[in-house]
């Protein structure tokens, strides 16, 4: 894995051109980017110069095609870069290529994707996690310093825990979102994966216009909380509960203060996701018609083209998705998206009185160990859900064989790049 | 059999802001398709809006030019279709919660028209047809500009009182500067929601929805048009269908567009891209602030004030520009009646080629004008011409007088010299004159005025005129 402080690029062009063998070798045995850059531009000397990124492929990259992973946009080719990415290249990072991902974001275990799937490097058998599958893998397996992802429920933080990676999603509205493919419009966020919290930090210093700070400060007076409701799920896998409690005892031992919390709307969490998350994304994916942009039908009027075009493209989970929220947008439905907005506002309020008592929350990322390809369980996001429901920063930290997340107050990303480093450092000392 | 008319208002204003509801695309029209449109409005991938502030602020001074209350919040909706020309499949409009409730129009018959409310929404882009094949083109310029729909209730009881209400409603938007409501261009639209029942009855009977009409007297016969038909059916027995209709203005009937027998489901909820819209007190103040006098209050005012009739006033006050122009030329001036005068006469038929928009002139320059004529700088011919230079040219009259050397001639001397002249040379005349030919002395008037180039005081040489002829 590559660490940004250990690379001193001289010349972006140079160092591309020399590194392009090794990432198509890379690619091959971990398919892990839909496109590769054949090229990069002249760069700007800034604080990123050649550093090496992938960007998953729902983010819009300039001539680059941004496919989503779907049929639908196969031969989408944008004219404009996402703004993140336009803040990466004024540093001088260089654009490798663009991640597969789970078709628009929708999965978790990347194989929803209608290109490739992702091969975790760490063990090809076991699941890379999703949906920014091919961002953690080209992280992981050393093609790229960093890349970016899309977190909505768990995204970027959950296939960081399963490759072994730092995964960092920032509080919601801190990072433009023009440029991402947006499914869940009041919850997604545009994420970083990288190898080391120090460098997530950093990354996200940048996409963020420097609203989030890249300083990460020891801070002895942080109190960790540690949410009963998550540890005491019935389908918790004892090794990654044992393993987690095992970094918390560490943390204590080092002088933290640990207090127990509760969150007592958790069991509403996935639900309330559900139908407010299948709702939004029936009304943002009405705009995908074959028309404007992306592969179009044959039909003999509009409503045909339409329909085709959609029936055609879509993959099942995305079509499963845009149903069940036509559903809860429809006459029949709507009341039920009423009472998830209610409990929503509920689970925020659940997690501010939290954070009375706390700085952060420390828990599992996911609640299994890596699983094997096609043995998904279904309830891989049942930890990261909460903070794309509140806004929450999020991040998860390698140890051991699991991630361990730390969630903050909305804004608090210091806090929780803090207690992640701290996290990382007990992994690197095999406590 | 005695039938009563029952319509309802739902009007559709372009507001006047420089820029679309959600993006910086130009909020003009273009003959060129899609040259005013952005990945936001034509609803391409990953594109983020940012709400028109203007849109609020212009939106709110329509409720208060019509009495409505002000929200202090209010949300955007999604209303979801299909439809090429509906660039993101939802329509942003204000569904739950709009941003003005509850106003009202007084009518001149003693009626009172109640507005329901006022929202705002963004416009949809434009199917082109293709002439020779099957094909239709979608334009973006309009899709995402910014609208305002005043939704009346169900109060109107004939044609008469539809157009004093739109033209109430054009004239006090036109004042408060929400928009140019030009009807022909499209910039207001007006849809009829119209049934019949038999007078007295409190139950209504099935409603169309009639569309399409471009001025007012399409309205009036669309009006009339269709409460025959539905009064038709009625009495035939035949099936009244609850439906939208279109108004062709060469056949003088409506036709059938499309069946709303059902209710659509538009899966309206409530916009999660876009904020809250707040307006506090303050922002309120400021903008009633900011409207101006009606043209009712000033049709009270005038005659009070500036002893104008009733007939001048109504002209001056239609247009907002010209009661503007004669308000502040009044403060500098005191002859309201003349002003008022040169307005109505010389003003308007300057412009009867242009537009009122192109009226440059300012009200200082407007007055120094009319003070040089008072005070026979230059004479009234003078006066009426350099006017009809610096209305449209914005000119300063003081300077146009100097540089073209317009001043009269007052000098007594001069003109008695000129008179002297011309009397000696026209023997003939003067004899006639002599003899009791009054148009003799206009003779030697237009000898004076040739020589002078126009440029003499008439009551001067008429005076000067006949001392010298009682002495030849």
């Amino acid at each position: 894995m590559i660490n940004i402080d250990s690379l001193k690029c001289q010349d972006a062009k140079a160092d591309f051109a020399l590194k392009i063998p090794e990432i198509k070798k890379l690619n091959e045995e971990y398919k892990a980017l839909v496109t590769i850059c054949d090229s990069v531009d002249d760069l700007p000397k800034g604080s990123l110069y050649g550093v090496p990124f992938t960007v998953k492929d729902n983010i819009l990259t300039k001539d680059l095609l941004t496919t989503a992973c779907s049929k639908t946009l196969e031969d989408y080719c944008p004219y404009e870069d996402a703004h993140v990415v336009k803040l990466l290249k004024e540093q001088g990072a260089t654009l490798v290529g663009k991640a597969v991902m789970d078709e628009f974001a929708f999965g978790s275990t990347g194989e929803s994707s209608c290109n490739s799937v992702a091969l975790n490097p760490l063990d090809k058998a076991l699941t890379t996690g999703g949906s920014s599958s091919g961002s953690a893998v080209s992280v992981a397996c050393g093609m790229a310093a960093f890349s970016l992802g899309s977190d909505t429920s768990g995204s970027v933080r959950q296939p960081a825990a399963m490759c072994k990676v730092v995964g960092v999603k920032p509080s919601y509205e801190t990072v433009s979102m023009q440029g991402l493919f947006t499914c869940v419009t009041s919850m997604d966020c545009i994420g970083v994966l990288a190898s080391n919290v120090k460098d997530s930090a950093k990354i996200l210093e940048t996409i963020s216009d420097g609203k989030i700070s890249g300083d990460v400060k020891e801070n002895k007076n942080i109190t960790i909380g540690i949410p009963q409701e998550y540890f005491d799920y019935s389908l918790l896998d004892k090794n990654v509960k044992d393993q987690v409690m095992s970094a918390i005892d560490s943390l204590k031992a080092d002088g933290y203060k640990v207090v127990p919390v509760s969150i007592p709307t958790f069991d509403s969490h996935w639900v309330a996701y559900n139908i407010i998350g299948s709702a939004e994304v029936s009304s943002n994916f009405g705009k995908v018609d074959g028309i404007k942009f992306g592969h179009r039908s044959e039909g003999n009027s509009w409503e045909e083209i339409f329909v085709n075009s959609r029936t055609e493209c879509f993959g099942e989970k995305v079509k499963e998705r845009i149903i069940k929220g036509t559903y809860f947008l429809g006459e029949e439905g709507y009341g039920y998206l009423q009472d998830a907005q209610r409990i929503r506002t509920k689970i925020i309020s659940d997690y501010e009185k939290a954070f009375e008592i706390c700085d952060v929350l420390i828990t599992p990322t996911v609640p299994t160990l890596p699983f094997k390809v096609g043995n998904a369980r279904g309830d891989e996001d049942i930890f990261t859900v909460a903070a794309g429901l509140v806004g929450l920063p999020a991040i998860s930290v390698p140890y051991k064989d699991t991630g361990v997340q730390v969630m903050a107050k909305r804004n608090d990303e210091a806090a929780m790049f803090s207690m992640a480093n701290e996290i990382e450092q007990i992994a690197k000392e095999g406590r | 059999m005695e039938y009563e008319v029952v319509m309802g208002l739902e009007v559709h204003v372009e507001l006047g802001t420089k820029t679309k509801l959600f993006c910086s695309c130009p909020n003009t029209f273009s003959t060129e398709p899609n040259v005013f449109c952005c990945p936001k409005c034509a609803g391409l991938p990953g594109a983020v809006g940012a709400l028109n502030e203007k849109a609020i602020e212009l939106a709110s001074k329509a409720g208060l030019s019509l009495d409505c209350t002000i929200q202090n919040n209010s949300t955007f909706d999604r209303k979801h279709y299909f439809y090429p020309d509906l660039a993101s499949a939802y329509q942003t409009t204000q569904f739950y919660r709009p941003i003005c409730v509850n106003g009202h129009v007084d009518l001149s018959d003693g009626s009172s028209i109640g507005i329901k409310q006022i929202h705002i929404e963004e416009d949809a882009g434009k199917l082109v047809h293709d002439p020779y094949i099957d094909a239709s083109y979608v334009d973006y310029n309009r899709s995402s500009r910014c609208l305002i729909e005043i939704v009346s209730q169900p109060d109107f009881r004939n044609k008469a009182q539809v157009i004093e209400y739109l033209d109430t409603l054009r004239s006090r938007l036109i004042y408060a500067g929400v928009s140019s409501c030009k009807m022909e261009e499209g910039i207001m639209r007006c849809d009829i929601n119209l049934s019949v029942r038999e007078k007295g009855s409190d139950k209504l009977g099935v409603r169309t929805e009639i569309k399409n009409m471009a001025s007012f007297r399409s309205i009036e016969r669309a009006i009339e048009s269709e409460t025959k038909r539905h009064i038709k059916c009625i009495e035939t027995g035949e099936k009244l269908i609850q439906e939208t209709r279109g108004w062709n203005d060469e056949t003088g009937q409506t036709f059938a567009m499309r069946e709303k027998e059902y209710a659509v489901d538009y899966r309206y909820f409530p916009d999660p891209e876009l904020p809250e819209i707040i307006i506090t007190d303050e922002m309120m103040e400021k903008f009633k602030s900011e409207i101006p006098e009606f043209p009712k209050a000033k049709m009270q005012r005038y005659p009070k004030d500036y002893g104008l009739s009733d007939y001048d006033t109504e002209i001056i006050v239609s247009e907002k520009k010209l009661a503007e122009l004669f308000e502040n030329t009044a403060k500098l001036y005191s002859g309201y009646k003349n002003i008022a005068n040169w307005i109505i006469g010389d003003l308007q038929s300057i412009i009867k080629e242009t537009s009122i928009e192109d009226i440059k002139i300012t009200p200082e320059s407007f007055a120094s004008l009319l003070k040089m004529v008072d005070e026979s700088v230059i004479n009234t011919s003078t006066g009426k011409s350099v006017f009809a230079k610096i209305v449209l040219s914005g000119e300063d009259p003081k300077s146009i007088v100097e540089k073209e050397g317009l001043a009269q001639i007052s000098d007594d001397g001069a003109i008695r010299e000129m008179i002297i002249k011309a009397i000696n040379e026209n023997p003939n005349v003067v004899a006639d004159y002599k003899g009791g030919k009054e148009k003799a002395l206009t003779f030697f008037v237009g000898q004076i005025m040739k020589a002078t180039k126009g440029k003499c005081n008439p009551k001067i040489v008429n005076e000067i005129l006949k001392e010298e002829l009682a002495k030849a």
